[in-house]
């Protein structure tokens, strides 16, 4: 889909340039198919590598397909309202209050640190 | 209470989606009333021009950014695990952290009615250089930017997450051509997302540097250009009406072919047909710019015409669905036939529009606002309901009364038609968009009274489904897990589902999975 | 350009007739109390196909239809018999007539634009602040007014008149109250008006 969309962002984006003479559309249309083309790309090389998913095998059932535990995820954090507060912080403080801003990012920086730890832990 | 605001849990993640939309829901429905109130009658004094100017920016923000396109993203995060045999997302933190910035970012655009100059006040499009202006005295038009800059962030995050929780966290033989409809639709959705949003985000930055760190990308006295703003800004424009469009088919689906008793008809279609609306819905923003002089009508005409085609392909899917089925017209299947017969109207009116030459007349007029009404509002709108009827059982454990229901239905239909269909007229009278009155000539007085009726009718209502709510949380009459007799995974787990989802799971064999286990 | 309406909603009519139809005739004739067991069937390519290239051939007509009415009405004349320049500002317009004079307007009084019966009249569209547009509903037609360029558009009026004009692009406070009256006057009066330098009004 991603290379189909490429594709067409190219066609676009040449009708772009020789029709309407839009060149800074046309230059943000190229830049956002030459993405998306990437992103299609190392999608489908890393798809290929990894294509072993119990879930694309028509016959499998959960106890066949059961592989190692991977332990439990973590069901309760405060880090992502926190988070939520941080961005914010940074958004409003970069234009009224610099002190906010760099207080939303410290904060972020915190934040971002120990849901990395949690993730350890687990 | 602290849980809530801790959890990771997709489905809790998904109710307090839910509830936060119904909140924005509410909000702006009042704002709304107290618009169409101002308009009832030509010359009216109920509404300073400035304040009637705030209220339609944050009607049309908080119904397409807070309502309708969350609501695809909250029932998604509800259903998504649950439709692929997963215990979660693929990476529940960060749909928490989601949600609190899809809440926080609501919170902060609405919190401009607090500010000094008001909230924001240039329309949902925000269109620099009007954008630009009164930098001084508009911190809501700045706290509008932040606010979406982090509901922007909000979804393209949770579209990440979709993304990788479909493509790798399904149950052993849930393959991908086994997914249920609206599962696929979220799919095409977050792709989506990840292709528009990022648009938003720039060029609400750079409205953010004109206004306070001496840009200049949009002044032309300075080589800028306003015309750049409606590029990057329609670039994700329009795919995000697909992306508030495109889970509620998901959603139709689902409940058309639940109450016909079939499997849903041309499923590859579907399939097919959601990518490439999505697909194509990339390559259409410029019709919202037909009238500009500065883009090729022509080739956007042309492009905006095929989207209509696998639209098509997706009612002739639905009515597909319906022939030679049993079908019964329980709560959540009227309002999915609102939606097909409302979003007919709205997308035959989108043909129009897609011609330049109608669109010359029709543009910024009451015709569009028709037009986009009856796609989001006579269509999102009531597959929200829609969803809300069939999916409350499965989320709460408690059923909503039928008849109570069914009056909702009907005042909502009445109410809705009644309120858009003299839009249409309006706008070939000559009444143009985002005005805080207009004159007493030809018929606009006896429309826009009609009108201002028929959202009086919205609101009962809507009012009545609120009761209903609160009657079902009162009289909690508990559920089966399958009280609609549905195919899909989430009817097979109790009503509501224990935290992980699945106790067990049955072998998946094919699309209807509780089909098979029927037969 | 009414023709092009014309043949736009009677297709959509059409369309939705037959949708409708569609849609009610499964209401019901499949209803639950009439037909209780449903026949499992969940496609038919060759249908399918049938419906998606019927629709295609419906839009390519549709295109075909706009591209014919768009060219003429886009296009500007090489040699106009009259040109205008008009100017959108915050919340009225300035119309500069042949000639070197110039008439304006404010939200509480606004500015009428003299035109030409029959003639071809070059309208050039410039706004000195925000986006606005100029937007004739009688003659089916708007086109924007956007800071740093210029709008070229042709107007032929067919009938003298009275009709009404709006900005359409939402620029602020007082854009509902940005109007002006275009009146199309006998190419005589016309004349007499620009050759006294606006004061003789027709």
């Amino acid at each position: 889909m991603f290379g189909c969309s490429a594709g067409f962002g190219a066609v676009v984006a040449i009708a772009y340039f020789f029709i309407a003479h839009e060149e800074g559309a046309g230059t943000a249309l190229l830049g956002f198919m030459a993405a998306a083309l990437s992103f299609a790309t190392l999608y489908a090389v890393a798809a290929e590598r990894d294509a072993n998913l119990e879930g694309d095998n028509p016959d499998q059932t959960n106890a066949q397909s059961a592989g190692e535990d991977l332990g439990v995820f973590t069901t309760e954090t405060s880090y992502p309202i926190l988070i939520a507060f941080a961005t914010l912080a940074i958004l409003t403080g970069a234009l009224w209050s610099p002190l906010l801003a760099v207080a939303g990012f410290i904060g972020m920086l915190l934040c971002l640190w120990r849901l990395g730890a949690e993730s350890a832990r687990a | 209470m602290i849980e809530w605001l801790t959890t990771t849990n997709h489905k809790k993640i998904g109710i307090m989606y839910i509830v936060a939309v119904m909140f924005f829901f509410t909000v702006a429905g009042l704002l709304t009333l107290v618009m169409r109130a101002q308009l009832a009658v030509p010359n009216n004094t109920l509404l300073a021009p400035q304040q009637y100017n705030e209220i339609f920016t944050l009607h049309g923000t908080a119904m397409i950014f807070f309502v309708i396109a969350p609501f695809g993203i909250g029932l998604a995060n509800f259903l998504i695990p649950l439709q692929i045999g997963a215990p979660d997302v693929a990476f529940p933190r960060l749909n928490a952290t989601g949600l609190w910035l899809f809440v926080l970012g609501g919170l902060t655009v609405f919190a401009g009615l607090a500010t000094y100059g008001g909230a924001a006040s240039a329309g949902w499009t925000a269109y620099a250089p009007l954008s630009e202006l009164f930098v001084g005295t508009g911190a809501g038009q700045d706290l509008w930017f932040i606010g979406l800059l982090m509901a922007s962030i909000s979804t393209i995050l949770t579209s990440i997450n979709f993304i990788v929780t479909i493509f790798l966290f399904r149950a052993p033989g849930m393959t991908m051509w086994r997914i249920p409809i609206f599962t696929w639709e979220m799919v095409a959705t977050a792709l989506l997302v990840l292709m528009a949003f990022p648009s938003l985000a720039a060029v609400f930055a750079m409205v953010l540097i004109d206004r306070h760190l001496g840009g200049h990308f949009f002044d032309p006295a300075y080589g800028g250009n306003p015309i750049l703003y409606q590029h990057l800004f329609w670039f994700f424009g329009h795919p995000e009406v697909y992306v508030m469009i495109l889970p509620y088919f998901g959603i139709i689906t689902e409940i058309v072919a639940t109450f016909s008793r079939k499997p849903v008809y041309g499923y590859v279609g579907m399939v097919i047909s959601a990518f490439a609306i999505a697909g194509l819905s990339l390559g259409v923003w410029a019709h919202h710019m037909f009238t500009t002089g500065a883009v090729s009508n022509a080739f956007f005409a042309g492009m905006s015409f095929l989207i209509a085609v696998p639209t098509g392909v997706k009612f002739v899917n639905w009515i597909g669905t319906m022939w030679k089925g049993s079908i019964e017209l329980s709560v959540p299947m009227l309002f999915a036939v609102g939606f097909l017969l409302n979003f007919l109207i709205g997308g035959i009116t989108g043909v129009m529009i897609a011609s330049p030459p109608l669109d010359y007349q029709a543009h910024d007029s009451y015709f569009i606002v028709q037009h986009f009404h009856y796609t989001i509002g006579g269509g999102s709108m009531f597959a929200l309901f829609a969803a809300l009827y069939f999916w409350f059982p499965k989320m709460f454990g408690v059923k909503l009364d039928e008849r109570i229901g069914r009056w909702v239905f009907a005042l909502m239909f009445a109410g809705f038609n009644m309120t858009f269909i003299p839009m249409g007229f309006m706008g070939m009278e000559g009444m143009a968009r985002r005005v805080f009155t207009y004159p007493a000539i030809g018929h606009l007085p006896l429309l826009n009274a009609i009108a201002t009726a028929g959202s009086g009718l919205i609101a009962c209502g809507a009012i009545l489904f609120f009761v209903d709510v609160a009657l079902a949380a009162y009289k909690r009459v508990p559920v089966p897990a399958n009280p609609w007799g549905g195919y899909s995974l989430e009817w097979l787990t109790s009503s509501p589902p224990p935290e992980f989802n699945f106790d067990e799971l049955p072998p998946i064999r094919s699309r209807r999975p509780l089909w098979d286990m029927e037969s | 350009m009414r023709t092009d309406w014309y043949i736009f909603i009677g297709a959509g009519i059409f369309v939705g007739l037959y949708v409708y139809a569609c849609i009610f005739w499964c209401l019901i004739r499949y209803r639950r109390a009439a037909n209780t067991a449903a026949q499992q069937f969940s496609g038919n390519t060759p249908l399918e196909l049938l419906y998606v290239a019927l629709p295609l051939l419906m839009v390519i007509a549709l295109f075909g239809v706009t591209y014919a009415i768009e060219k003429p009405v886009d296009r500007v004349a090489v040699d106009p018999q009259n040109t205008i320049e008009v100017t959108a500002f915050r919340w009225s317009w300035r119309f500069d007539y042949p000639g070197r004079f110039a008439a304006f307007g404010t939200p509480a009084n606004p500015p009428t634009l003299f035109l030409p019966e029959g003639e071809t009249t070059e309208i050039r569209l410039r706004s000195v602040d925000v986006t606005h547009s100029f937007w004739v509903p009688a003659f089916l037609f708007k086109r924007d007014a956007i800071p740093g360029m210029t709008n070229v558009f042709d107007l032929t009026p067919t009938r003298t008149g009275e009709f009404i004009g709006r900005c359409a692009n939402f620029c602020g406070l007082d854009h509902a109250l940005m109007s002006f009256t275009v009146r199309v006057v006998p190419r005589s009066a016309y004349g007499r008006f620009v050759a006294s330098r606006g004061t003789a009004i027709p």
